[in-house]
């Protein structure tokens, strides 16, 4: 009898475990997929608007065609190269770039040679980075081989447009006055 | 189709609101003067060289429809003069150097930052008279300018670098 009662009771537990654990099974999907849904929201609206922690850049453009020398008079074609690290890091701000240029030059109408090569970094830092900047960098073109009658080294300018996600480009190239 | 005068005015009224706001130009400017006087090994030979000139610092600050810009200019003028190291005038027959330049750099935020600070070369070069390029010196002036709440301080000089070229 005892064991009768135990075995009908064993058998009502189990005959209402079934619908109770597919509940229990229900209520736990259910809140799996609500905190991943949470989770993917969260995730997919910082990335819509905070800006990755942390961007590293390199470019490398060439640089910079037909330029005067101002001391010559001559057009002397400057084929040379601009190579850009920039690293940005986001709350606190941090906007570095460091710059290598480096490049020849010929004289078109005498084929007298230059050569330049230089580097230099520039850096923001605070609670916000700059969303777009300008800078600017000299280089020495320095006569090669024979110097001839004129002292005719110059110095060049080179202009770079940067944005927030570290793109650079080149938006002008100016010569100094002759020294 | 007619519009109710009300829809109209409401029509208005949200235009007004959501248009964006005419740029309201702000502009300041800052200038400092920045002495340089600095005894330098001369990357170039075994002597030193006494680097004296000024370092011209301008700030420009504007709030406009883009956000807050600041705009550094730089101009440098100066001379170097062959010395011992410790500032000792020497005779090498050689003249002075001299140099002269100018840089500029701007950025732009898209609010005023609470704190800024940029750090920038300013790139000189040493020449003595009549392009004697035998020992051209590359000088380069680190430049430190702090904004707080778009306010300039002065700025700092954080080094002096030479390299022959």
């Amino acid at each position: 009898m005892h064991n009768d009662a135990a075995d009908a009771a064993q058998r009502k537990g189990h005959a209402m475990d079934g619908p109770r654990a597919r509940t229990l099974a229900r209520i736990a999907a259910t809140g799996v997929f609500v905190i991943v849904a949470l989770g993917l929201s969260a995730h997919l609206r910082a990335q819509v608007s905070t800006p990755a922690p942390f961007i590293e850049k390199d470019q490398s453009m060439p640089c910079c065609g037909p330029q005067m020398n101002p001391c010559s008079g001559e057009s002397v074609n400057i084929n040379g190269k601009e190579d850009l690290h920039v690293q940005i890091r986001n709350s606190p701000g941090a906007f570095k770039l460091l710059n290598h240029e480096s490049g020849t030059g010929t004289g078109i109408q005498t084929g007298a040679q230059y050569q330049y090569e230089d580097s230099s970094d520039v850096q923001f830092q605070g609670d916000r980075n700059p969303s777009y900047s300008h800078l600017m960098f000299k280089k020495h073109l320095i006569r090669t081989g024979t110097p001839g009658t004129l002292p005719d080294d110059f110095f060049m300018n080179v202009k770079f447009f940067c944005n927030a996600q570290g793109l650079c480009s080149i938006t002008g190239v100016s010569t100094d006055p002759c020294q | 189709m007619q519009i109710r005068p009300t829809t109209a005015s409401l029509a208005i009224l949200l235009a007004l609101i959501l248009a964006p706001t005419p740029a309201h130009a702000q502009s300041l400017g800052y200038i400092f003067n920045l002495p340089i006087s600095k005894v330098v090994p001369n990357p170039c030979g075994s002597t030193f060289v006494l680097v004296n000139g000024t370092l011209n610092v301008s700030v420009g600050t504007a709030v406009g429809s883009d956000g807050f810009t600041v705009t550094i200019g730089l101009a440098t003028s100066g001379k170097g003069q062959d010395v011992l190291a410790d500032g000792t005038l020497t005779v090498l027959g050689k003249p002075d150097y001299s140099y002269s330049g100018s840089a500029s750099l701007d950025a732009t935020y898209d609010a005023t930052p609470s704190t800024a600070t940029i750090t920038l070369p300013m790139r000189d070069y040493l020449v003595r008279p009549n392009w004697d390029r035998s020992d051209i010196i590359a000088l380069t002036t680190t430049l430190q300018v702090t904004l707080t709440n778009g306010v300039p301080t002065a700025p700092q000089i954080t080094a002096l670098a030479v390299r022959c070229q």
